[in-house]
């Protein structure tokens, strides 16, 4: 065996170019794999260190007003640690020029929950310092040292660094993709950031609070949940004056709300008031008639008197005069008498008005309980409420996005291996094949089938081992997870990370191509060495002895001859099927990667070029607090951010009621509740048709709708959803005339403290655009790698065919078949199957494409437009049939070097 | 002349290992003849067949067939020069292994613009129950029959034949032999036969004995007998 395997070095050298492509291929694909798996790896574990440094919140929410030192101390007493991360949001100066505008979100320096990493520099200590995000820096050329210009007033960027609850730096949580070029965090002193709160043109004060729960380490993904429903809760009933906010939107906003219920009361308070006054003028009357009363008395008493002093002339001729003082006195006794009547209906009056100002007061108290019963506006004291698991910024943070990038590439990997040890598998049997009257010598003399197994897996398995260890080595290197690590490095805001050497990657490379190499070649070559020592001496072909005959037609007439040599060309198809096979097989995986990175480019293209189309509008505005009238040149829309699951992920669904009139969104809704028109994008992402039914879950109230499809319109931009305004402003329990959203073709200069987020069709097109730009890198590699694995597999297996059958070929140049012939039965029967294989292939393999796809983008609130262009299955079989004739013409050149004397050579 | 050869040089290797394998062969062979070279191994004689045959290239010298001249012609005249002019009968039989015995000769029938009747070739070499089955299911003989066959079908003018016995038992060799005969008979077509087995040439017309890489014994052989008839094959 010894003198057997002296003939490795020697089988190295004469296919020296085969066994270099072989391991070029493998180190490529250990490459690929390392560097993908290797950077996954490390930026998961990178990660979970930096959060864990950074001590990362478990959840965050908003307020509408600051919690006072005595709620805080008691939610955190009940909940765990929580944190001010107050922010403003600032227009800076920067970019290339200097002079563009981009925003940055200010916060103070936080002390226990998100802390801020430092890159480079030191925290802010100077009221003019200011540490700006890494990323906005890296792509605005900020650098320590460098001064910018916030609202007017000039900074020193004193540090860059990150922070990891904007991992992601989406600037609002519906936004599509991040755009870190024109948008991102910012860390001053305490003094100047209230500074810079006060500046007219900050937007306004965002009261966010970051937690952390109790044991928070211990609690499974349930208990946490249930843990922060509880803290949401709590919040909810906290006490809330609004008007105690200083917030002039807010207030009116909310003062708007309760405008009914304060016209009652003020009627209420004016009734009342009323009451009062009537009973106070009865009252008055009253004494008025009391006096009367008595003053009647007095005039009836003083008469009487009088009266007394006429009684002696009642005798006296004088007596005609005391008739007239009877008068009197009957007069003033009228007049009394009535005084007192007066008096009494007065008194009679004022019980009744008494009487009535009660019935008032208690009518007053009767309604005011029932407006509070009846009439409550509940606002609590929160705006927005986000379990990290429910939050972007860190949801979709890098580790998320190398997960599946991580699964997907080790499954590559071992494909391509599998892919590759057969490959070997079948130049090993080739050579056994024409081996095989000495190995069936060696057998007749006793060698054992295992040594020469061992001897034939050797060479492979030796060159899968050192292609593994190479492309471990290369995909360590700085080409490789370093260089993979660009992407995430260039996308999310994260510190540089520590690379990582996992065992199972190691193990993967160093154990996992030999192993496979052995396998696939022990099961290959044990079957062609199971034949008798006879057989392998008269090199008998197993599938021919057999007597799977299948004449070739024995026509005689000359118009045969074309079919004859088809017939020869299927016969040496038939022959090589095993190589055919690997190559379509090869064709198969080099297809689907390809078409994974098409589908990606596909996918952005289609991102930005639908999305450049759809957008009817110039700006839309989403109001966190609405005005009461909308602005002349806007349409008005109601916008409620549901939320819908894909997958582990839960996506902001932004559900729109619109008038059918509405010139922007220009389509109609069904005026049915229970029904939405729902966006292109939406039925892309949740595979949803006119008539299914779906669920979107409202997080903030914790409520669940139902709803059924009834139309799906063009709109790529974000996941929509659309329902007339009415019905909508209906079920979510909201005024006649309630909106939330402005749709224009003009700029409405609406204040910045009452908009929640501003989108200008310029951002859509830019983000569209970073979307495309981002995943460039990787739309490249992936193309390139799959073309080469294409013609190396390609290139490797019609190089072995030629090799098998340079006998036949030497052969029929003797007898004098002119080139062409050649070609035409040992190389274009190959075209053939790569056509026909690519035919079948291509469709099946964007099939399996299009449906893994979902997995690479699930975090993503975007819709997946995968579709082709015609023209672009027909580039696919253009390059499919390109590669075949560049390889063809190159095997051609070998044809033509076999020399007739090949056949001389066969002696035996 | 059918064929002529002359000043055929051919040599192999540099320096140390350089060899003289033919060292200025002239011979002449008239249509239709059977001729027979004979040599020991090393003498020279499968080198001229190959270089005859346009296999090989050679140092110096002319090889005329039917008075066209095809030393110095490309690869491409040479093809259809064979394709053409020759048939090939090789000691190892060299059929294609995945064709069947029709299959193999079809191979060759493909390149005639008149080739022979397939079924009766079959028939006269006796392949007709055997046309369906691949070369490794027949005997040597089968299989040179079968190549014997292959080269026939073409209706070549000439034929080189390799040793086309040397790898067959004695009864199969004459059978073979007759059957070369018949073929030239029936077709007049000339044939040089390379053979290390002395008997061959009481057969043939012309005999040419090799050694050396030059030529030593060119004759007629006036006393030509039957095939049939040869002994001590």
């Amino acid at each position: 065996m010894k003198s057997l395997n002296k003939r490795i070095t020697r089988e190295l050298k004469s296919h020296f170019g085969r066994y270099l492509a072989l391991l070029f291929m493998i180190v490529l694909g250990m490459y690929l794999v390392v560097s993908v798996a290797g950077m996954a790896e490390t930026t998961i574990a990178g990660t979970d260190k930096y959060n864990e440094e950074c001590r990362l919140q478990d959840g965050q929410f908003t307020v509408f007003v600051p919690l006072t030192e005595e709620q805080l101390k008691k939610l955190s007493e009940e909940h765990g640690e929580i944190e001010k991360i107050f922010s403003v949001d600032v227009s800076v100066k920067a970019g290339d020029t200097g002079s563009e505008d981009k925003t940055l979100r200010v916060f103070k320096l936080r002390n226990s929950i998100d802390l801020l990493n430092l890159d480079e520099g030191v925290l802010p200590e100077k009221d003019d310092e200011i540490v700006i995000m890494n990323l906005f820096a890296e792509r605005n050329k900020l650098n320590a040292g460098d001064r910018i210009e916030l609202s007017g007033r000039e900074y020193r960027v004193s540090g860059t660094g990150c922070i990891p609850d904007y991992n992601l730096t989406v600037k609002n949580f519906s936004d599509m993709t991040a755009d870190p070029d024109s948008f991102g965090v910012a860390f001053v002193t305490d003094s100047a950031y209230e500074e810079i709160k006060r500046d007219d043109a900050a937007g306004v004060e965002e009261y966010t609070y970051a937690y952390r729960l109790k044991d928070a380490e211990t609690l499974s993904e349930k208990e946490k949940e249930k843990r922060a429903r509880e803290l949401k809760e709590d919040i909810k009933d906290i006490d809330f004056d609004y008007k105690a906010s200083g917030n002039e939107y807010l207030i009116e906003y909310v003062d708007r709300m309760y405008q009914d219920k304060t016209d009652f009361e003020e009627g209420l308070d004016e009734l009342v008031d009323e009451t009062n006054e009537l009973y106070d003028g009865i009252t008055e009357v009253n004494d008025g008639a009391q006096e009367l009363s008595d003053g009647t008395t007095e005039v009836y008493g003083a008469v009487k008197e009088n009266n007394k002093n006429f009684d002696v002339l009642k005798m006296s001729p004088y007596s005609p005069l005391t008739q007239i003082t009877d008068g009197y006195l009957e007069g003033a006794e009228k007049l009394k008498t009535g005084a007192e009547e007066l008096y009494d209906g007065t008194g009679e009056l004022l019980d009744g008005a008494a009487e009535f100002r009660d019935g008032v007061v208690e009518f007053d108290e009767e309604v005011r309980e029932f407006l509070d019963d009846n009439y409550e506006v509940n606002i609590p004291n929160l705006e927005s409420f986000y379990e990290n698991k429910d939050n972007p910024r860190i949801a979709s943070d890098a580790a998320s996005d190398v997960i599946l990038k991580r699964l997907v590439s080790l499954v590559a990997g071992a494909i391509l291996v599998m892919l590759f040890a057969y490959v070997i598998s079948v130049f090993i049997i080739h050579q056994i094949n024409e081996e095989s009257s000495v190995i069936g010598t060696l057998y007749a003399m006793g060698v054992k089938k295992s040594s020469l197994i061992a001897h034939y897996v050797f060479l492979p398995t030796a060159v899968t081992f050192i292609a593994g260890l190479i492309g471990m080595a290369m995909g360590f290197s700085k080409f490789g997870v370093d260089f993979q690590m660009l992407d995430s490095y260039l996308y999310y805001s994260i510190p540089k990370m520590e690379k990582i050497y996992p065992l199972y990657i190691i193990l993967y490379c160093l154990v996992m191509p030999p192993v496979i190499s052995v396998i696939v070649n022990i099961l290959v070559i044990n079957k062609k060495l199971s034949k008798t020592a006879l057989s392998l001496i008269k090199n008998e072909q197993e599938s021919l002895v057999k007597g799977n005959a299948v004449s070739v037609s024995a026509g005689k007439s000359r118009r045969k001859e074309g079919n004859f040599l088809r017939q020869f060309t299927s016969r040496q198809i038939s022959r090589e099927r095993r190589s055919v096979l690997t190559v379509i097989m090869g064709m198969v995986v080099a297809l689907l990667i390809f078409m994974i990175g098409l589908n990606c480019y596909v996918l952005c293209n289609n991102v930005k070029k639908e999305n450049i189309e759809d957008i009817n509008y110039e700006y839309m505005y989403v109001l966190k607090y609405p005005m009461e009238e909308a602005p002349k040149d806007a349409e008005v829309c109601y916008m409620k951010n549901l939320s819908m699951k894909y997958l582990d992920y839960s996506l902001d669904v932004n559900t729109i009621g619109i008038d059918n009139d509405n010139k922007y969104f220009n389509f109609e809704t069904s005026g049915n509740k229970k029904e939405l028109v729902i966006a292109s994008s939406t039925a892309q992402k949740y595979d949803l048709k006119v008539g299914d039914s779906f669920i979107l879950d409202d997080t903030s109230e914790d409520r669940s709708y139902a709803f059924t499809v009834s139309d799906i319109v063009d709109y790529s931009i974000g996941l929509t959803a659309y329902m007339d305004i009415d019905e909508m402003r209906e079920l979510f329990g909201e005024e006649d005339d309630y909106f939330n959203m402005l749709v224009s073709d003009k700029d409405l200069k609406v204040d910045g403290g009452r908009i929640y987020s501003v989108t200008k069709r310029a951002d859509i097109e830019n983000a569209a655009g970073i979307f495309v730009d981002q995943m460039m890198s990787l739309i490249v590699i992936l193309i390139v790698v799959s073309i080469l694995i294409f013609i190396a597999v390609m290139y490797l297996m019609l190089n072995v065919m030629i090799d098998r059958a340079a006998f036949g070929i030497s052969l029929v140049k003797i007898f004098g078949y002119r080139m062409r012939e050649i070609r035409k039965v040992y190389l274009d029967g190959n075209f053939y199957a790569v056509i026909a294989g690519a035919c079948i292939g291509i469709p099946i393999v964007k099939k399996a494409a299009d449906s893994i796809y979902p997995y690479f983008i699930a975090n993503t609130a975007m819709g997946m437009n995968l579709r082709f262009e015609c023209f672009m299955y027909a580039g696919i079989l253009g390059g499919v049939v390109l590669v075949y004739l560049v390889i063809s013409s190159i095997l051609t050149g070998k044809i033509k070097r076999i020399v007739p004397a090949e056949v001389l050579k066969n002696r035996e | 002349m059918y064929l002529e050869v002359s000043g055929l040089k051919k040599s192999y290797g540099e320096g140390g290992s350089f060899i003289q394998v033919l060292k200025g062969i002239d011979l002449t062979v008239e249509k239709g003849l059977m001729c027979v070279i004979q040599g020991t191994s090393g003498s020279g004689k499968s080198t001229m067949l190959n270089c005859i045959g346009g296999l090989d290239t050679v140092d110096s010298g002319s090889i005329k067939i039917s008075g066209k001249e095809i030393v110095g012609l490309k690869n491409n005249a040479l093809s259809e020069y064979r394709r053409e002019s020759l048939g090939f009968i090789f000691q190892f039989y060299n059929l294609v292994p995945n064709l069947t015995v029709r299959e193999n000769i079809r191979v060759c029938e493909y390149l005639s613009e008149n080739p022979m009747d397939i079924d009766e070739l079959l028939e006269i070499l006796g392949l007709t129950e055997h046309q369906n089955k691949f070369p490794s299911q027949l005997s040597g003989g089968q299989q040179q029959r079968c190549a014997i066959a292959r080269a026939l079908i073409k209706n070549p003018k000439l034929l080189l034949c390799d040793e086309p016995t040397g790898a067959l038992d004695s009864k199969t060799s004459k059978d073979i032999l007759v059957l070369l005969e018949k073929v030239n008979r029936k077709y007049g077509t000339t044939m040089l036969i390379v053979t290390h087995n002395n008997a061959i040439k009481n057969m043939v017309d012309q005999v040419i004995i090799m050694k050396d890489g030059e030529i030593r014994k060119n004759y007629m052989n006036e006393e030509k007998i039957a095939a049939a008839e040869l002994e001590d094959l």
